[in-house]
């Protein structure tokens, strides 16, 4: 029967083709033993971002470390710690945020270095938390009729104790300048898990977080710098 | 990489998309509440009774009139008046027949007070403040066209429902 000895030929040659294929990949794992050995350490980086508004503008100081570990040639858990405070002037409102965050995760590097590269096209995910304090500095009460004198309204109601979680997907480079040097850049997108306000007042700024938005709970952030890796073993 | 040129752009028109709305104080925002007063009939108080040709000025404290309503004359049985947002009393005149400047008609001062709480809005409007304690009086004068006065919500957080009644 033609029909049968075709469909028994067509599966001879796909044995034959995927048996060809297996023999291709094991060529290639041979040849894997001769790659320069990936480099396994923890990077430890500084964020230039909150340096330079720390330096060049009066309404921010803060600092971002960060900071990651190779877990497998393609993996690294990894994560942030920070101080900001910041202070937000609005038509309305100027207010200061304080406080300290964490950040959280891994990052998975989706760029195949060329051999002795160790660059990252990298997606990485973030759990951050936040604790800080926000003082409303002035405001002015919203009319919509001005005709009675209105002033701004100086105050200083400091709400401490305020909390903040969310989930980050993080899209960035990094790229070894120096031999164990990186520079980095990346774009934050968040996502707020929980949010405790002091109930009067919402939280406008959250350090970490960047800023909020009154019907939404995203938020988004950016940050460059230069890390160091210092280098514990070669695998 | 396809994909993540595409979860960038998604994620960037998220950002953007954010941005607009919180800038504005939108209009539809409920603000600084102004005071509602209606006007009832004297002599058969369940019925309104719209006050003709009305204008009202403001008094400050030096005893100086200002426009409050703009320079207008109006026909009405209901009438929203702003209040100061740093003060504890604001005096309104309230004249009756005001033609023009030179046929002014009959004034009455009107004289508010009450107690002040500013309350947070949002990031574009700040706060709005709240009113509580109001109480409201007529001036005796030698011809009142303000008959009586009645408080009958003494807290404003709203322009729904009237606040004072005036009886003419």
């Amino acid at each position: 029967m033609p029909m049968s000895k075709y469909i028994t030929n067509l599966f001879l040659a796909c044995m034959f083709v995927c048996n060809g294929s297996a023999q291709i990949a094991k060529d290639s794992i041979v040849s894997d033993s001769l790659k320069t050995p990936v480099k396994f350490g923890l990077r430890l980086g500084a964020d230039l971002t909150g340096l330079g508004r720390t330096l060049f503008n009066n309404d921010f100081k803060g600092f971002e470390l960060s900071g990651d570990y190779r877990l497998t040639e393609r993996f690294h858990v990894a994560g942030e710690i920070g101080s900001a405070d910041k202070t937000t002037d609005e038509p309305n409102i100027n207010f200061s945020s304080k406080g300290n965050y964490l950040k959280v995760g891994g990052d998975f590097n989706l760029y195949r270095n060329w051999d002795g590269m160790d660059n990252m096209i990298y997606a990485g995910l973030r759990y951050g938390i936040s604790r800080f304090s926000q003082t409303i500095n002035s405001y002015i009460v919203y009319t919509t009729n001005q005709t009675w004198p209105y002033s701004v309204n100086q105050t200083n109601s400091t709400y401490a104790g305020l909390s903040a979680m969310w989930l980050e997907l993080q899209f960035g480079i990094k790229v070894e300048l120096l031999p164990n040097m990186f520079g980095f850049l990346n774009l934050q997108l968040k996502r707020l898990v929980s949010n405790q306000s002091s109930g009067q007042i919402d939280n406008l700024y959250i350090p970490g977080f960047n800023r909020t938005y009154q019907d939404g709970q995203i938020g988004s952030g950016v940050s460059y710098g230069i890390s160091y890796r210092i280098p514990f073993y070669k695998k | 990489m396809k994909l993540l040129t595409r979860i960038g752009i998604v994620s960037l028109s998220l950002v953007l998309m954010q941005c607009e709305k919180d800038d504005i104080c939108a209009e539809s925002t409920p603000t600084t509440p102004s005071l509602i007063i209606r006007f009832y009939d004297f002599y058969n108080p369940s019925e309104l009774k719209a006050a003709e040709d009305l204008n009202v000025f403001g008094i400050d404290n030096s005893g100086n009139t200002f426009d409050i309503i703009g320079q207008t004359t109006l026909t009405t049985d209901s009438l929203a008046l702003p209040l100061p947002t740093n003060l504890n009393a604001a005096s309104f005149r309230l004249y009756l027949g005001y033609l023009d400047e030179e046929t002014i008609g009959n004034g009455d001062d009107f004289l508010t007070e009450f107690q002040t709480e500013d309350l947070f809005v949002s990031r574009a409007c700040g706060f709005k403040t709240f009113y509580s304690e109001l109480s409201a009086e007529t001036q005796t004068d030698s011809d009142n066209w303000i008959l009586s006065t009645e408080v009958i919500q003494t807290e404003i957080n709203n322009t729904i429902h009237a606040h004072v009644k005036i009886y003419h």
